[in-house]
């Protein structure tokens, strides 16, 4: 379908009209869904085959999107548009690397689109990072969403006062949120009833979220932030040290109004400032020891937002653990200030431990370039370059796996977008080359291997299936958690 | 000649009825008519209703705006640029767009939801222009340099 009064879409259809073109995306996320969508949208006669590592078509919209946010979860609709291709193919429960290797694909298709996100976290490296009741984020977020991989976590909020969250990005605001509804909002969540279960009626008083960096440095977005403090039962705490330390000169340039050079940075910055501006505020230690041995709040739960703090053992003493922490300070000029280790150092002690400092990607085959200084496919402005001279045209990367695990979805559209823009402009200079639909080559191959995958066709029915379950007690769907289950569709 | 010069007057009679009624029609309808700017710099004429939003509009005329939440205020995927002068003369944003307009890819000074923009008579014939790609990507470790 081409687009009328996009001169550029003109264009390439009339260049390449008659000719097909075969494409990869390998990740159905939000990146790999946006950018199949995109190519259909812009270029005549091509076919599209979607590699995805779970069964499940979309990535972190069903496994990483929190599940009381059910409405954005509806951009999975628009994405999966793409199904009403005949040229668009999905095989999902396919492992790109091992089931089929990118040299191989490198054969089959006339481009690859590198999609596949940040699979992992980011480790702490401490000392105690592996002990019980210490999860990483992924862990929750993926238990909460039920993943087939995490559905089963060994978790319980039994005599759980105190949490820990290691990280304030956005991800931490989303569990202290999740970890803090009621019955009656976790049942309008898609949340599977035995994880219901655990959280509701839970006896968690206080979160106590943790920034290695100063306020302003903060990673949630006020959008999140002012979700939650629409939530009766949160009452958000500052603590006064932090932030005499926090706001700092360089800090306060961070959010003046410095021009539109400065794009979204300080005006994010700003607006941040101003609302945490109207938080309650924990005058001293000992007031803040009171608070942290409260018992009870009548169902009401601290939130707690500490700054400066970089987390540097955990241990067990009897039933609690014990969070080290080194206390830093701000250095540097302002927008590049980083946190120096100061001399001070205190413990939290908790009952529960999330580290929430980050996702990471790893490689999934040694014959892709890789940047491991910033664990993300070595590309530039989405193409994928081959050595530091030259670029492995036919390979593109889309979303995190191109610029990191940073910003929203619209951010991945934006960044997918600036790829297709690049790729286009390789297509036009006649660098990509023609390939017929390799789709029998593909399933000749998975069968060969013994591969079980399902298809958009097998995924429509398990989709329908989880809804109309969903319908009967009045809940959006009913995940199904385990993988033997989805198969029982094909 | 009489009997061609009544089939005139006929004639001119029903493309008269037309006209009226198209402009009664119109009239009750509150249509207006304005342009939005593509991501590669074409132009697309769309004819909305009075009340609509932005992002109603675009999807309606295909235009590539995505809208992913629904109009639900979850996101800013439907992130468009208004001219100035336009701009100055719509109430202020609420707080919650504004949240998400300090997350959207490529802000400006004259940015809004196309989800929160409803059109009246004052767009008409305006430009609105869909943000661009760019190679300004925002990631963490960004250093934005002043002029």
């Amino acid at each position: 379908m081409i687009k009328f009064g996009s001169n550029y879409a003109q264009k390439i259809q009339h260049l390449y009209s008659n000719k097909p073109f075969s494409f990869a995306i390998i990740g159905s996320g939000p990146a790999g869904l946006y950018t199949a969508k995109h190519l259909f949208n812009d270029i005549e006669n091509i076919n599209i085959h979607v590699f995805e590592q779970d069964l499940c078509p979309t990535g972190l919209i069903r496994y990483g999107m929190a599940p009381d946010h059910q409405r954005i979860k509806r951009v999975a609709e628009e994405l999966l548009t793409i199904k009403q291709y005949e040229q668009c193919h999905y095989f999902g429960g396919v492992t790109i690397g091992k089931d089929i290797t990118i040299d191989e694909l490198d054969h089959m298709y006339s481009a690859v689109f590198y999609a596949f996100g940040a699979q992992c976290d980011k480790p702490l490296n401490i000392q105690g990072e592996q002990l019980n009741n210490v999860y990483s984020a992924r862990q929750i977020v993926n238990w909460y969403n039920s993943h087939p991989n995490y559905y089963d976590l060994d978790i319980t909020f039994k005599n759980k006062n105190n949490i820990a969250i290691i990280g304030n990005g956005n991800v931490a605001l989303d569990i202290a949120r999740i970890f803090g509804l009621n019955q009656e909002e976790l049942q309008k969540t898609d949340i599977n009833e035995i994880s219901i279960e655990k959280l509701k009626n839970n006896n968690i008083t206080n979160i106590v979220i943790i920034g290695r960096r100063g306020l302003v440095q903060s990673q949630f977005s006020l959008k999140e932030l002012r979700e939650m403090t629409k939530l009766t039962q949160f009452r958000f705490l500052l603590y006064k040290p932090d932030l005499i330390q926090s706001l700092n000169e360089e800090s306060q340039t961070e959010c003046k109004d410095l021009g539109i050079n400065y794009g979204n940075v300080t005006r994010g910055n700003r607006r941040k400032l101003e609302f945490m501006r109207g938080f309650e505020i924990i005058e001293d230690e000992a007031t803040m020891d009171a608070i942290l041995q409260e018992q009870n709040t009548n169902g009401k739960i601290n939130v707690i937002l500490r700054f400066l703090l970089t987390p540097i053992k955990i241990e067990q003493i009897n039933d609690q653990l014990h969070l080290k922490l080194q206390h830093n300070q701000l250095s540097g000029k302002a927008f590049n200030q980083m946190a120096i280790p100061i001399e001070e150092q205190s413990t939290i002690k908790c009952d529960m431990i999330i580290k929430s400092v980050g996702y990471q990607s790893h490689n999934i085959d040694q014959h892709l370039p890789w940047n491991y200084e910033q664990n993300i496919i070595d590309n530039s402005d989405g193409c994928i370059k081959k050595d530091n001279s030259k670029l492995k045209v036919g390979s593109y990367a889309c979303g995190w796996i191109k610029t990191g695990p940073k910003g929203v979805i619209d951010s991945t559209f934006g960044s997918s977008q600036e790829t297709i823009v690049n790729f286009k402009n390789h297509m036009d200079a006649d660098l990509i080359k023609n390939i017929h639909d390799p789709y029998e080559e593909v399933v000749n191959l998975l069968k060969q291997r013994s591969i079980n995958y399902i298809d958009f066709k097998v995924w429509d029915r398990i989709n329908e299936f989880e809804i109309q379950q969903g319908l009967k007690v009045k809940k959006p769907r009913i995940k199904i958690t385990k993988n033997k289950e989805f198969l029982q569709f094909l | 000649m009489n009997e061609q010069m009544q089939c005139n007057n006929y004639h001119n009679y029903i493309i008269l009825m037309i006209r009226v009624l198209i402009k009664y029609g119109a009239a009750q309808q509150k249509m207006v008519t304005f342009f939005f700017k593509n991501k590669d710099n074409s132009l697309t004429k769309v004819t909305g209703q009075i009340g609509q939003n932005l992002l109603q509009i675009a999807h309606k005329n295909e235009i590539d705006l995505e809208g992913a939440c629904e109009q639900s205020l979850a996101c800013s995927t439907c992130h468009v640029i208004l001219p100035k002068q336009l701009y100055d003369k719509l109430s202020q944003p609420i707080a919650e767009e504004e949240d998400l307009l300090d997350l959207a890819y490529g802000l400006t000074e004259t940015s809004r939801l196309g989800c929160q923009v409803q059109i009246d008579e004052r767009f008409e014939n305006v430009v609105i222009q869909l943000p661009k790609a760019t190679r300004n990507f925002y990631v963490d470790g960004h250093k934005p340099k002043p002029h």
